[in-house]
């Protein structure tokens, strides 16, 4: 008996087990570079405070109690469109971004939970083992380099739709990058003839065909067929490598090293998407100062991206989406901190977004307000931004929002939140 | 009255219609002749508990549940016969009418004081379940003849017993079985199949593979690799924490490491107690011991405790001791498991109690908080108390949360002065209250009720089923919407539950446990033979290799160690490149293979064929792993062009043997595999000989490849191995790449 494949790419958002795989369905395995656009999500951990960030709010008098944050509404930033925290850093940031980003406040992640945070704000929707939009996009892209979907933490589940890769450090890159080098920096240590190495590819190739065609099982189908994937790009290392700084960045913002990584990894045609994390938000205590430390962290690996970005050439190509799993308590508590709140913020920039802009906004008390679903200005009778509405926006984006792989996993309607 | 539900409505065609719904030929003639009789068992467990009870009913009805005080109470699959249960429990409930109308078909509607109010539209499809599931009270359906009980198992071919057997081995115990081992199985078939693997599981390496399988779990080895062990002691309980800084100079660096390591150490060493000495998998969580040794006896100032040598070997052995005043629970009062699952003030233990319940109750808490929160309804004085959207969770955590009242955010023994929060849920298990006595020894308490309860020995079964297997497993909760999605969770939950009850009845054996998985069809099925949808999806043989188990079956199959002056390629180097774990930032095992992990294996195999081959062929063939049949010097033919037949032969036997050696294959001598490796190596030895009489390749193996040492030792200089003349060395070489890359080395 087989079962039948609807039933199995069902199954497969629950148990990884996917047959949908692009090159199984496209034969789409990577001959040619990927040419973009590439997706840099970037992930704040642990619940960040946008009230401290892109949708300030401020205690009218020093004397106010129970303040929603320590600064005053009088000092308030304001740069362009946007109303910004006065914390170190931000207005740097926001001036030299006024003019790309797009601010989205007011979003209700419904959630209190990490884990069930981190999915909605990542996929779209609350679901168990749903795929992060990155793996969606990376399973989607075509040609699908084998390093299609890199993660450096954050929501990386991919519902077996592609593999993610972790890359710890560049000297296992170059290391790896020709793996047939007895010494990986001499390129005559090789120990076979070209011809030689052909033969065995060939025959690899070749076991690795009748094997696919011998599995009868769904699982060990699916693994062949992710083995074949991962075997497919052979020189995307090297490729990697040549792109890669010859040192990487060692500083303590761990953001840096991985978009020196990510942005390699694009100009080298090897991937379609980078998860990109940094941890330090969940301030259950010392929020002031822990929060506002995180937050200079953040903007500035979101500029060193953006710089990479444009080091390798590809700038106008990436595509950024910058936010946390959810905000965070508009009082403190006894311990100077605050606890976790489901109303949080998003910022996004790149080709296909327009930028300058906020859409939605909170009320005093850090509660969502409702937008026009067609005008997105602020109705009473309207909806409140979710997650989903964002991803539904991002998948058309990306022209992903009917593909068969995205199918299973829907994240309803989408608002113009993109313009 | 009978009522139809509309064709489409349900994913079985359920209709079990009375004489409403006229046919010419009888409805339930008819019905059976289409095949849609559908008994009140499998309309029960298919619609009302897959669609109605387990989504909406038990996010509130369970006995740690929000309306745990009401009689409607669920019990969940973590119970064997909680169907069974459910079914009597829901039957009674719909039972009780109110003018004709159910009370349950009421209280779903937020009537008749329902306390979760309106919770099903009644123009839903959950609605009509329920309505069906009314109807049938008063005209049942005990039975159908076309319904068949699924036999899970029964279209899968599985590995025989003594592929088994190789497969167990490795995973096991690292290890290729012996001959005997092999040979009685052979003759004994399973009966000896579980002898074997019962005399394996007595074997050091196995109780080393459970502590890998069980860090996958608990990743408290997290402090073992920064040599974090031992600053986690509470300095105010054990001022002699860093004893060794008061002793020999010259060995402060090495006690320091070693005592880290034993106190990071302490949850995976009661684990291997365990194993070891035939106990009870309960005591994971009711020890009243810790597991210490030499080193850290002296951080806790055990009476006798003398600074150990780190040069003699017992002196890291671990053995159980009782620390004064330590209320100790097993695992549960370590201080690597305290930390790695830490709290804050506003916290209160709840991240530890979601920890717990998730690695030893088979429960995520967090999936009832996938329910969407609505601020503008919150309750903000205390929400995690009196507001229903937070209370799902809490209702349950903040009682066992409470357990943990007496070890601090650090981790230490340090009992709140002022008693635990009047504002929280008073601590206590699944609606029993924490009796006053036993407050000082909470902890201990809860793993006394938790080790009798059936999620216990589910979670046990799961932990195993996933480390030896791969398996991600299904969830009641995950979207089950279709047949075959109900299937593969059936099958699975059938094996799980059933294995989980032997287990207990078996008195916590968790040898019982793994037996019964390598003898299941999750770890043996390779074939489809007309296999049930549920069988079908999750059963194989898939697993890609984590790098530890990579490692073993690379040095048991070839004798060679993949190393570097750091230590074993991919237990350290490769390890997170190679899907690893590092315990503390990433925690979860990449299963799929990706392009990074791609290239390792060719390194791999690229390096190790190169040292391996000539190395073997230094030892006399009876000794040889990987060519036992052949010498470098066997050429199919000569020179001139004349045919052996007998070195050919002597080939294709060895290319059999490697097949079966390496990759698990019992291949005929004219299997089209053996012919296409032949090939590869006839092709490759041609190829090079060609480019040695071109010049551009010589006799002379590559530095790296000579066989002059082994194993640091020097090889007498007769037996060295330094050329290869025929180029069959870098024939066999290459022969070797081609298997070691190969889809069946790198999975199990």
């Amino acid at each position: 008996m087989k079962i039948d494949r609807r039933s199995f790419l069902a199954l497969a958002g629950s148990t990884g087990l996917t047959l949908g795989l692009p090159g199984w369905l496209r034969g789409a395995h990577a001959a040619e570079p990927f040419q973009g656009p590439y997706w840099v999500f970037i992930d704040a951990g642990g619940g960040w405070d946008p009230t401290m960030l892109c949708d300030p709010k401020g205690k009218a008098t020093s004397d106010a109690i129970n303040p929603i944050n320590n600064f005053l509404t009088d000092e308030i930033l304001s740069i362009g469109a946007f109303s910004i925290a006065p914390v170190d850093g931000h207005q740097a940031f926001f001036e030299r971004f006024q003019n790309e980003l797009l601010v989205i406040n007011g979003i209700d992640a419904q959630t209190v939970s990490h884990e069930t945070g981190n999915r909605h704000t990542w996929s779209g929707l609350t679901d168990p083992n749903t795929p992060s939009l990155g793996a969606l996009l990376a399973a989607t892209a075509s040609p699908q380099p084998s390093l299609s979907f890199l993660s450096f933490g954050g929501y990386d589940r991919t519902a077996g739709l592609v593999a993610p890769t972790r890359i710890p450090d560049s000297n296992s890159v170059n290391d790896l990058a020709y793996p047939y080098r007895m010494n990986s920096t001499d390129p005559d240590s090789v120990l076979y003839p070209d011809a030689i190495m052909d033969r065995l590819a060939e025959a690899r190739t070749a076991r690795l065909e009748r094997q696919l065609g011998q599995a009868t099982l769904p699982r060990e189908a699916r693994a062949l067929e992710m083995f074949r994937q991962a075997h497919s790009g052979e020189n995307e290392l090297a490729e990697l490598a040549i792109h890669l700084p010859e040192a990487l960045d060692n500083s303590a913002n761990p953001l840096y090293r991985q978009a020196e990584m990510a942005m390699a990894a694009f100009k080298a045609g090897v991937t379609v998407c980078a998860n990109l994390h940094i941890g330090g938000f969940d301030t259950h205590d010392n929020h002031d100062t822990n929060q506002s430390d995180a937050l200079a962290e953040l903007l500035l690996g979101v500029s060193y991206v953006m710089d990479e970005a444009e080091r390798q050439g590809i700038a106008d190509q990436v595509i950024v989406a910058v936010g946390s799993e959810f905000g965070r308590t508009p009082f403190y508590n006894a311990d100077n901190g605050k606890d976790h709140w489901p109303i949080t913020s998003m910022m996004l920039m790149g080709p296909g977004i327009s930028g300058g802009r906020v859409i939605g906004a909170t009320d005093d008390e850090q509660l969502a307000k409702l937008v026009n679903p067609t005008t997105l200005v602020e109705d009473p009778s309207g909806v409140a931004i979710t997650p989903g509405h964002i991803h539904a926006a991002l998948r058309e984006l990306a022209g992903i929002q009917a593909d068969p792989l995205s199918q299973p996993w829907d994240v309803g309607s989408s608002l113009p939140l993109l313009g | 009255m009978r009522t139809c539900l509309p064709l489409g409505l349900l994913s079985l065609v359920l209709f079990s219609c009375g004489s409403e719904e006229p046919s010419p030929a009888g409805p339930d003639d008819a019905l059976t002749e289409l095949g849609s009789c559908v008994s009140d068992e499998a309309f029960f467990k298919t619609e009302v508990q897959a669609k109605v009870l387990t989504p909406v009913c038990s996010t509130c009805h369970t006995r740690s549940g929000l309306a745990f005080g009401s009689e409607f109470i669920l019990e969940n699959s973590a119970r064997p016969d909680y169907l069974e249960v459910n079914r009597d429990t829901l039957s009674d409930i719909a039972g009780l009418e109110r003018d004709g109308t159910s009370i349950v078909l009421l209280k779903v509607q937020g009537m008749e004081d329902h306390g979760g109010g309106t919770v099903l539209a009644k123009d839903g499809p959950e609605f009509a379940i329920l309505s069906e599931f009314v109807n049938r009270l008063s005209a049942p359906v005990e039975s159908c003849p076309n319904e068949v009980p699924p036999d899970y198992g029964a279209g899968l071919k599985l590995l025989s017993h003594t592929d088994t057997l190789r497969k167990a081995s490795l995973l096991l115990v690292g290890r290729i079985p012996t001959e005997v081992e092999i040979a009685r199985v052979e003759a004994g078939g399973e009966a000896s199949l579980r002898e074997v693997l019962r005399e394996q599981m007595a074997e050091e390496a196995f109780v080393s593979r459970m502590k890998e399988v069980y860090n996958d779990l608990l990743l408290t080895n997290a402090f073992t690799s920064a040599y974090s062990g031992v600053s986690l002691l509470d300095y105010d309980r054990y001022p002699n924490r860093y004893w060794y800084e008061y002793d020999d100079p010259d060995l402060e660096s090495d006690r320091r490491a070693a005592t880290s390591e034993a106190i990071s150490g302490e949850p995976l060493a009661l684990l291997a107690h365990i194993i070891e000495n035939d106990l009870p998998l309960t005591e994971l969580l009711t020890a009243d011991y810790v597991m210490v040794n030499d080193f850290s006896a002296m951080s806790y100032s055990v009476d006798g405790a003398v600074p150990p040598d780190p040069d003699d070997p017992t002196a890291a052995d671990f053995r159980p001791e009782q620390l004064d005043g330590v209320p100790h629970a097993g695992v549960l009062t370590s201080v690597a498991f305290l930390n790695r699952y830490p709290t804050t003030e506003s916290n209160r233990n709840r991240h530890r109690t979601w920890a717990f319940m998730k690695k030893f109750m088979a429960t995520d808490l967090l999936q009832f908080a996938d329910r969407p929160i609505d601020l503008t309804q919150s309750d903000s004085h205390n929400p995690t108390l009196n507001d229903p959207q937070c209370n799902i969770c809490h209702a349950v955590m903040d009682p066992m949360a409470g357990l943990f009242q007496n070890w601090d955010d650090d981790g230490a023994l340090n009992p709140r002065e002022t008693g635990w929060y009047p504002e929280m849920a008073s601590p206590g298990f699944e609606g029993e209250v924490l009796p006053a006595d036993r407050i000082d020894s909470a902890l201990a308490w809860m793993a006394e009720q938790v080790v009798q309860d059936q999620r216990f020995s589910v979670s046990t079964v799961q932990t195993v089923l996933h480390g030896f297997t791969g398996l991600e497993l299904l969830t009641a909760s995950a979207a089950l919407g279709t047949e075959d999605e109900v299937a593969a969770w059936e099958a699975q939950s059938q094996f799980v539950n059933a294995t989980a009850s032997a287990f207990t009845a078996g008195g916590y054996d968790v040898k019982d446990v793994v037996e019964e998985v390598v003898l299941s069809r999750y770890f043996r099925a390779i074939d489809d033979e007309g296999a049930t949808p549920g069988d079908l999806v999750l059963a194989g043989t898939a697993k890609l290799l984590t790098p530890e188990e990579l490692d073993r079956k690379l040095l048991t199959t070839t004798g060679y160690a993949w190393s570097s002056w750091d230590g074993q390629y991919l237990t350290n180097r490769y390890r997170l490149l190679y899907g690893g774990i590092d315990s503390d930032a990433i925690t979860m095992r990449l299963r799929d293979p990706n392009g990074i992990i791609a290239a390792v294996e060719q390194r791999m195999a690229n390096q190790v064929a190169c040292a391996a081959v000539p190395r073997d062929f230094v030892l006399p063939a009876s000794q040889r792993r990987l060519f036992p049949m052949v010498e470098p010097t066997y050429l199919p033919f000569t020179v001139d062009g004349f045919t052996i037949p007998e070195a050919e032969q002597a080939i294709r036997h060895n290319i059999v043997y490697l097949h079966q050696h390496l990759l698990g294959e019992e291949l005929g001598l004219n299997d089209p595999e053996i012919e296409a490796t032949y090939q590869l190596w006839l092709d490759v030895m041609l190829e090079g000989q060609a480019a040695m009489a071109a010049g551009e390749q010589d006799s002379w193996l590559r530095w790296e490849c000579r066989a002059t040492t082994w194993d640091g030792l020097t090889i007498p200089p007769e037996l060295q191995i330094t050329t290869d003349d025929d180029y069959t060395i870098r024939a066999w070489s290459v022969v070797l790449m081609y298997m070691l890359t190969d889809y069946r080395f790198v999975h199990e």
